[in-house]
Order: structure tokens, then sequence, then C-alpha cells
């Protein structure tokens, strides 16, 4: 489903990052083609042992 | 000297005093001079400190002290690498408050130490968010065998510039692509090394996790010449991986002919131009009979760099955007913004998806040496051309040049991209991807390709 600019104005209010209206248009593109690669992302099952790529050494 | 030689051609004759270091970087300046303003691949042109490193070697040649590799070599960077006196701009407006840069980034100063004089700094996307440098402050670069044309990005300015003939080399960096891209739009050949090879200490970030540098060069050898004195372990990168050096030009003209080869099919064929999938082939044929691998999923690994891309770029620039936001490039600034709505689990599940991603990536090179993709699903846009034909279908163009890139630097694998030459003139790139580390595998295929006229750099029209 399409993110609206409505959708963003409510979204920055909770981010602590204000968008000022003029770009709402814009971001809601951007937003709504991100999204569609996040389901991408999120639908491909993996099994609870495959690690996350980076590995921290302290 | 009317045009520029090879890298390595301009060092030997250097070295043996048929040239002097001077009279080289005059020839390159004043082509820069003469050609830029139309082109746009400079932002920053540093001529007094390059004659005055000019003149320094000449002195240390004539007192008979040892050159280097690179001696005299004209060469250029993305206007994101440190250079003292310069503040690193990154393509931006908004750092250019910044105080100039105390030291050179650590690549800059391994290929002046080789000998190789810098020219100057080079336009890029902003921030390195971009395919085309198409940049809103400090204009778009011009494809040098096409003027109407894209020259690709981020790293537009430094692949364009070896294109010109204005340097012999350039150093770029590339996240999702941006190393590639414009060397396959510009016709030259670009390495993108494996994720923690080469230090990127001295250069403004992009994506910590995805982040490579890299050199682009005009022939094989010199790429080669670049990146043997590029190696080394530098403790200013955490992700700098403490390896030995490991020279390539021993190996370069080693026969290729045994090594074996596959063209990567389903993500990297669909929506390739023809003219795209007849340089994989072209390219596949000349390495023996031709195989095809599937490396799956590679549309969501695309996905996953795609969304730690924009994320990462939004935490990275946050405070930016809150003081100001009106500043940036318009394209830029949107997709930041949107990167910082993004879900945190999309991100822990991209970096799970990336270690899986890479485990099927080994399986296939348990059985060849090298995989083939296209650089990019086709030739140039011209500039500002919004969208792309994609086989049937018709896509925004900005975020689309990368899907044949992304899915391979989302897991550092080591790639050279060569360039093929379409039957209207206009270049593209093939990549040959080696396993990680195996940098010199990708090098010595691109150099018997190289020798078999497969691929090549093209003389500019006149």
């Amino acid at each position: 489903m399409p993110v609206t600019a409505s959708d963003i104005n409510a979204l920055s209010q909770l981010t602590d990052l204000p968008i000022p209206p003029q770009y709402h248009e814009g971001v809601a593109v951007q937003l709504t083609a991100l999204l569609a690669q996040a389901e991408l992302v999120l639908g491909l099952p993996l099994e609870p042992t495959v690690e996350p790529a980076p590995v921290f050494t302290p | 000297m009317s045009a520029l030689p090879a890298a390595h051609e301009i060092a030997a004759a250097v070295r043996s005093g048929d040239l002097t270091a001077e009279a080289v970087t005059r020839t390159a300046l004043s082509q820069i001079e003469r050609m830029d303003p139309a082109l746009r691949c400079f932002t920053s042109v540093h001529r007094d400190r390059a004659l005055r490193d000019a003149r320094s070697l000449d002195a240390r040649i004539r007192r008979g002290e040892a050159a280097g590799a690179l001696a005299g070599v004209p060469f250029g960077v993305k206007d994101l690498y440190d250079v003292a006196g310069t503040v690193t701009l990154a393509g931006s407006k908004i750092l250019r408050d910044n105080a100039p840069a105390s030291v050179d980034a650590v690549l800059v100063q391994r290929l002046r130490a080789a000998g190789a004089v810098l020219l100057g700094c080079q336009n890029m996307d902003e921030f390195a968010y971009g395919f085309t440098t198409e940049n809103h402050h400090y204009g778009a670069t011009r494809n040098p065998h096409d003027h109407a044309r894209s020259a690709g990005g981020s790293s537009g300015g430094s692949a364009a510039a070896v294109a010109a003939g204005f340097v012999a080399l350039s150093l770029g960096s590339d996240t999702n692509g941006s190393i590639r891209v414009p060397a396959s739009f510009c016709g030259v050949f670009g390495l993108k090394p494996t994720y923690g090879r080469l230090p990127r200490t001295g250069t403004f970030p992009f994506v910590h996790d995805l982040d490579h540098v890299g050199p682009f060069a005009r022939t094989v050898t010199d790429l080669a010449v670049a990146y043997d004195v590029l190696q080394g372990y530098d403790a200013g990168d955490p992700a700098c991986a403490r390896r030995a050096n490991e020279p390539t030009i021993p190996d370069l003209q080693q026969d290729a002919a045994g090594l074996r080869a596959a063209v990567l099919d389903d993500w990297f064929e669909t929506g390739a131009s023809a003219e795209a999938l007849d340089a994989v082939r072209r390219v596949a044929e000349a390495l023996g009979p031709i195989r095809k691998m599937t490396l799956p999923e590679a549309r969501r690994a695309r996905a996953a760099a795609f969304c730690l891309t924009c994320a990462s770029g939004a935490a990275l620039h946050r405070e930016r955007l809150r003081e100001r936001p009106g500043d940036f490039d318009p394209a830029t600034r949107d997709r930041l913004y949107a990167g910082s709505l993004l879900p945190a689990v999309v991100l822990a599940q991209g970096q799970r998806l990336r270690r899986w991603f890479m485990a099927r990536a080994a399986e296939l090179f348990r059985h060849v040496d090298v995989l083939l993709a296209p650089a990019t699903p086709d030739v140039a846009p011209l500039l500002g051309q919004k969208t792309l034909q994609l086989g049937r279908e018709e896509v925004p163009l900005r975020p689309n040049i990368g899907m044949y890139t992304q899915p391979i630097s989302f897991i550092g694998l080591p790639v050279v991209s060569v360039p093929v030459w379409t039957a209207r003139g206009l270049p593209i790139g093939v990549q040959v991807i080696a396993p990680p580390w195996r940098e010199s595998l990708a090098l010595r295929v691109a150099a018997h390709l190289e020798l078999r006229g497969v691929v090549g750099c093209a003389a500019l029209p006149a």
C-alpha cells in the first residue's frame, strides 16, 4: 500500500526527526519504494542459527 | 607529448629519464584546463601542488634515488578522499564549512609514495548516494564518449577523467556499485576489491558496512600496479583486514585459459538489454564453453543492500537532516528521510540474510573460479533520463542502475569491471567476480580478455 504524505507527517512526529511539510510527498514516494524492498528482505525464512554478517571484536 | 600514455608506460619513461614528471604533469593539467569545463570531472585542480610534487620527483631521479612504481603518473581522487589543505566535500554543499583536511587519505599517501602525482578532486553524487553523478551543487559529469550521456556514479568524475585521458589513474569508492557502474558507462577498468582489503582511512563514509575503495585505469596492468601499491593493513580503518600483501603483477600474464568461469543467470539476466547480454556472452566465450549458474535470492540480497544503505545513510546524516535539510541535494534528502523511518527489524534480518547469501556464493565458488554478470542493465543513460527499460517493464532509473552490482558488493566479493564495446560505439562493463581475497584471479582473467582484444579502453571520438 503506498505511503501518503500524511503518513510521513505522523511517522516523523514519532521519530524525533522533524520532516518539513514540503518534503512529505517526495519522502512518501521513497518510503513506498523502500518498504517494497523491506518486504523482500523479511520474506525469506532463515534458520535461527543464521548469524548476522558483522562480527564485533572488542 | 600530446596524449597521456598508460600509467606503467609513463612510470617507465620517467624512471629512465625519457620523460620528466613535470612534463607529464603539465600535459595532463593542460588537457584538464582545455577540456574539463565541458565534462566536469574535477571539483578542484591542485596545479601548484602537482607541479611541486613533480619537480621534487624529477630532482630525486636526477640524484639517482628510487622513483617508485608509479613515478610521475598523474592521478585524481573522488572528492571524498582527504587531501591535505582541501575541504573534503563528498559532493555536498553542507561540508563546505568544514576545516580542510590536515593529512592525505592513506591511499593517497600510498600512491604519492610510489611517485604518482595528485592533480585534484573529482565530482561525485552527493554523499556517494547515486549512480549518475548529476550533482545538484557541482553539476553533472558528462560521459567522454557521448556528452549527452551520464558518466555513471557515484565515482563518475573519477571514471570519466580516466576515460578522457586527463589522468592515468583515479581512486573511487563503491558501496553498491559506485566503481563498477561508472567504469561500465565510461569504458574503463575498475577494481572493487574484497571488503576490508584496502583501508578507507581518511575517506568520508557512506555505509560503513558496505563501503569499499579502489582504482580505475585504462589498462589491466595499470589497475594491477595501482592495486599492488595500495594494498596493506592500516589500523585507522576498523574493517581493514590484517592480511599480508598479495602482489598481483607477478601472475598477471599467467594463462587464464584453464580457469573455470560461469555466467550468472536468473536475476543477473532479468531486464538486461541485448547489448549487456551480448557483452557477457563475448567475455564468457573467450574463457571457454559457456556455463551458467544461479546465485539464489539475489533479488532479496539486493533488497537488503538497498535497505541497509538507506537506513545507515540516514543515521550518518541525521543531524545534518535536522539542521540543514534545504542544503541537501533533493534526490539524496528524500531517500535519507525515508531511511530514518525504516523498521529496525529489516536491518537485523538484512544482516542475517547477508551471511546466508555469502554461503550461497561460496557454494558456487566450489565449482568455478570466477563468475560473470553485467555491470549495468544497459549502456549509459542520457543525462536527465528518469526511467530505465528493464525488459517490458519501465522502472525509475536511479535506484535500478545498480541492480546487478548491489548483490555482489553486499557480500564484499572482489570484482574487476571490464569494458566491452557495443556496435554503436558505446561501452558496457562486465563484472568478473572472484572469491573473497582472490583479486588476483579477477585481474588475471581481465588481462587474458584484454590480451585477446575482447575488452579494453577505446580512443575517444575525434
